[in-house]
């Protein structure tokens, strides 16, 4: 409270005089004559506020590394900062920001597909190349050759989810509950197609809506339908009070999930009703070809990085690498001449998996894991 | 069958206890304050966290919970102090907004503090299950029940039996009188807010209990709630507070086991809104008072229902000028920044700029509406969501021209607004807020689930702009939207000012004075109202058309209670009912927004903090009600 009050009597007084602060980029370590600039933008507050926290870390670090490093081809690693709350409105007004400032050579961002989409016309008008860590949303890319992401689109995914639960799970009757934005909608309804073409019944298909955090009446229709498994398109916060729930009512139903749910969170919260969820991953901080990352980024911020760190430092990394192609070949780094660069890569080994992008999108393997004993194992 | 039906129900009554809780806090303040308290909900997650962290250290949860409830009630009577007592003798929609930007600031310092991520909390008693039918009881849930019956049962004792009780009692009845009879009403009010700080911690911690979870945002998830509760009940009543969270959670459990889980919300506003017409006093609240704007009308000078009086009961703009610009220097202001493209080709300020515009037609909206006729409209983002959608729909569909998507927008905006406003015809003072607010959800929620038209939380992309049908000029630029954006600013000033005085506006103002006496006089205060209604709505369609245009792509994130939220803000500070201070309110906190990037993480902190210092110092607005 105390602090509240401080910083809020500093930010009255500084908002008064309005003096306009200058944006203070992550400082070097050396002296480097020149720079490549990026430009992040993610939900740094708001609703999103956790998973934008861990792309900045993940961007800090990989900047701090890089600089201490060499740089880019001896030129310094400069990436401004831009907090959108998720909201398509401040993502646009951002993107204007880095369009406008000539020495931002990419954007990388933002969390949401619908921010990402927002900004990504922006970019696209532009010429600018955008690397979005997360956005799976199947239009994203769509906009304009300019779009790169890190993840599968939803589509590519969603097929190897449907797999997952024929494969490990009784999916006679199967409920499908999805969380009410952009991407549950998407998975949700694509699970579900693709379960009842593979002759599962799917009785129960239900939202979360954005600020629901009781599903009691959800879980006794669920109960009622007396399903043998349930695919939960959630995040990690209400998902962990759905879990808990269910397990409270008795039901010993087993649950698989997607990506979101891969987060050490989600045990903290529900603590015994998480164990037995089946759930996949782009990155497991146990796979030894990471440890260098999970070492770094440990010693960094005091924890493992997670999922949304990982995609934040590929989206990064083969911006930069990119960036380094053509300061390497010598030649003039602009926005597009950046794009071409990030187009052509080779496969990148990162942390998410190889990368190689076909317009715009990979498509990986994921990692299936279940939670046992309130840890994260690789399954089956 | 009855077995599920009743296993629903007891689902219902179980979070309707915790609305319950939340609702009590809103009674309590209203009873005594005469003030819808925004900052409830803050209360609740402080009280919360506080526990969180002190459990988190180590200390017994026992104590934890009860330093958490005493600090929290300190910080409820800070608030009364901070936001509240300097604000007698404004206009009693800004002690409102002054919660609101207490509650922005302690969300906000919360998340800083705390993190924005969800934490677990401790609850002992959830391992201790009863199954009843296809539900199911915790030891927390019994513990909710209890409390809440036993919190109603000494709040009802304390105020029929003891002194102070009966103190309290009769600074809600009558301040002046109360004074008189040697209450001290200032303390009186400060006392209520303390224990609207302690039941608030009760139900934040039992809220953390139930989920096992604690966020630094729920407290306006479930303070929307309580707020309803409170008001199905009929804000000043107790029991009324417990049967309002009561049936809320059972209407929503009925509806999610029934409909579907995503159409709980809608039909639980629904079910609201239909009961606060029926029933505009809340089903136990008394309706002894409502001709003269209830109690707190009748303890002043003059009995009022107008919005521009104060708590005190004076009409307070009388003690001070309002600044209103002649329409031609106005026009020649909007017309001057159409020079700005000449000076700088920075794309940023074009859409900063317009933005800005947009807001400013939003504000001149809801200032004909709210500041004028004294409609209270919390919920006015849905017919700026309205326009949004159908300039989007007609122009991705059918490709019309400029000027037809505008006048197909504004027109969406005028009907919708004058029939879904209709209903609230009857009402006065805060039923009308709720009734708003209610509206201003439902709408939000059909663009969240009509997935057919509004394709849901994917919003609508590729929203071209369209060209003028008039020499076919290309508007694609942002320069020309922006110059677009100026004349439909132009316009709307030009179309608000003739109305405001013109006999139509007088009538208006007559009728936010006292409606009684306008209908007394000869008003027919229905027409008026519907004008005002229409002509409301139809700024905001046109607000809305060119937002889409912006944007290039339209999504229910714009349309959330949090921007009809904003547009009252720009209001009150700019002035209710006057068209220079809308002007000024609407630019001024689209731009904060932008001047604020630079501190990033403080930001919000810093807008609630300059929202808090505007109504204290200004409390009648910049440029002065009208």
């Amino acid at each position: 409270m105390k602090r509240a009050l401080k910083c809020l009597a500093t930010f009255a007084v500084a908002a008064v005089i309005a003096a306009p602060a200058t944006m203070a980029p992550v400082t070097a370590q050396k002296a480097y004559a020149e720079t490549v600039t990026f430009g992040f933008l993610a939900p740094l507050t708001g609703r999103f506020a956790a998973n934008g926290e861990r792309f900045k870390e993940a961007v800090d670090l990989f900047v701090k590394q890089t600089n201490a490093n060499d740089g880019i081809g001896g030129r310094e690693l400069v990436v401004l900062q831009e907090d959108d709350r998720g909201d398509p409105l401040q993502a646009t007004a951002i993107a204007q920001k880095y369009v406008e400032n000539a020495d931002v050579v990419a954007a990388i961002g933002s969390f949401t597909s619908s921010a990402s989409i927002a900004a990504g016309a922006i970019f696209a008008e532009a010429r600018m190349p955008q690397v979005s860590p997360t956005s799976s949303h199947p239009d994203f890319t769509k906009i304009s050759p300019f779009q790169f992401r890190i993840p599968n689109t939803q589509d590519i995914s969603t097929k190897h989810y449907a797999e997952v639960v024929k494969q490990y799970l009784p999916s006679d009757s199967v409920a499908v509950i999805y969380y009410q934005d952009d991407w549950g909608l998407f998975v949700g309804e694509a699970t579900k197609t693709a379960l009842e073409k593979g002759g599962s019944e799917v009785p129960i298909y239900e939202a979360m809506l954005p600020e629901t955090r009781d599903f009691r009446p959800l879980i006794t229709k669920i109960r009622q339908a007396d399903v043998d498994s349930i695919f939960l398109a959630g995040h990690y916060g209400p998902s962990a009070t759905f879990l808990t729930q269910l397990r409270q009512a008795g039901l010993t139903v087993p649950v698989a999930a997607p990506e979101p749910l891969y987060n050490h969170e989600l045990i903290e919260l529900a603590g015994d009703a998480a164990n037995g969820l089946i759930t996949a991953t782009y990155f497991f901080p146990g796979d030894p070809d990471k440890a260098a990352f999970v070492e770094a980024y440990s010693a960094e911020y005091g924890r493992e990085p997670d999922l949304w760190a990982a995609f934040a430092w590929d989206a990064v990394a083969i911006a930069a690498e990119g960036a380094r192609a053509v300061v390497e070949a010598g030649e003039e780094l602009t926005r597009e001449a950046l794009r071409d660069a990030i187009d052509a890569l080779p496969p990148f080994q990162g942390m998410t998996g190889e990368t190689e992008f076909v317009d715009g999108t990979p498509d990986k393997h994921l990692t299936l894991l279940q939670i046992r004993d309130g840890h994260y194992f690789l399954y089956p | 069958m009855v077995e599920l039906l009743l296993s629903q129900i007891l689902n219902g009554v179980v979070i309707g206890a915790v609305y319950a809780l939340i609702a009590l806090g809103f009674t309590l303040v209203f009873g005594v304050a005469n003030i819808i308290n925004f900052a409830q909900g803050a209360l609740l997650m402080l009280g919360a966290f506080l526990t969180f962290t002190m459990f988190g250290k180590g200390v017994p949860i026992m104590l934890a919970i009860a330093v958490s409830i005493a600090l929290t009630t300190l910080a409820g009577m800070l608030i009364e102090r901070l936001a509240l007592r300097p604000l007698r003798d404004a206009p009693y929609i800004a002690p409102l907004l002054s919660t609101l930007a207490i509650a922005i600031i302690f969300d906000s310092a919360a998340e800083l503090i705390w993190t924005a991520e969800f934490q677990p909390f401790p609850s002992p008693l959830s391992s201790y299950v009863v199954f009843i039918g296809a539900a199911y009881l915790t030891g927390v849930d019994i513990a909710i029940m209890a409390i809440s019956l036993v919190v109603m049962a000494g709040l009802t004792l304390f105020l029929s039996r003891t002194w102070t009780g009966r103190a309290l009692r009769a600074t809600a009845q009558d301040p002046e009188a109360a004074a008189q009879m040697g209450i001290d009403v200032a303390f009186m009010r400060q006392l209520a807010f303390g224990l609207a700080g302690a039941l608030g911690a009760l139900a934040g911690i039992l809220i953390g209990m139930y989920y096992m979870s604690v966020f630094p945002q729920m407290g306006i998830p479930f303070g929307l709630k309580g707020f309803a509760a409170a008001l199905l009940g009929g804000l000043s009543s107790i029991p009324g507070a417990i049967l309002g969270g009561l049936l809320l959670g059972i209407f929503e459990s009925l509806a999610s086991g029934y409909v579907g889980e995503a159409y709980r919300d809608i039909i639980a506003f629904t079910v609201l809104l239909l009961v606060v017409i029926v029933r505009p006093h809340g089903l136990l609240g008394s309706r002894s008072l409502d001709a003269l704007g209830g109690s707190a009308g009748a303890s002043g000078g003059i009995p009022t229902t107008s919005i521009v009086a104060s708590l005190a009961g004076s009409t307070g703009r009388l003690k001070t000028r309002s600044v209103e610009a002649p329409l031609p220097l106005l026009l020649g202001i909007v017309g001057a920044f159409g020079l700005l493209p000449l000076m700088t080709d920075s794309a940023y300020f074009m859409q900063v700029g317009t933005q800005s515009a947009i807001y400013a037609i939003l504000a001149i909206s809801l200032t004909l509406l709210t500041g004028s006729a004294g409609v209270v409209s919390i919920g006015h983002a849905a017919f700026f969501g309205i326009g949004a959608y159908a300039a989007a729909l007609i122009t991705v569909h059918l490709g019309v021209p400029a000027e037809a998507a505008f006048l197909v927008a504004a027109v969406s905006g005028a009907i919708a607004a004058a029939l879904l406003y209709a209903p609230t015809l009857r009402l006065s003072g805060h039923t009308v807020a709720l009734a708003t607010l209610a509206i201003g959800q439902i709408v939000y929620l059909i663009f969240l689930t009509w997935l057919d038209v509004t394709r849901g939380p994917m919003g609508i992309p590729g929203v071209q702009r369209p060209s003028l049908a008039l020499m076919g000029v290309p508007m694609n630029s942002l320069v020309a939207q922006y110059l677009q954006a100026l004349v439909l600013l132009g316009i709307s000033t030009a179309i608000a000012y003739a109305l405001l005085n013109s006999p139509i506006g007088r009538s208006w103002r007559a009728i936010r004075e006292d409606r009684l006496a306008a209908h007394a006089a000869g008003v027919p205060v229905n027409r008026y109202l519907f004008m005002a209604f229409a002509a409301s709505g139809f700024l905001a369609g046109l607000a809305g058309a060119q937002f889409a245009f912006l944007q290039n792509f339209v999504s229910p994130d714009s349309f959330i209670i949090d921007t009809s939220i904003i547009l009252i803000s720009m209001i009150v500070l700019g002035g209710l009912g006057n068209i220079t201070g809308a002007i000024l309110g609407g630019v001024l906190l689209a731009l904060l927004p932008e001047v604020l990037r630079e501190f990033s993480e403080y930001r919000m902190i810093a807008y609630g903090a300059i929202l808090l210092l505007l109504l204290r110092f200004r409390p009648q607005g910049l440029a002065g009600t009208r």
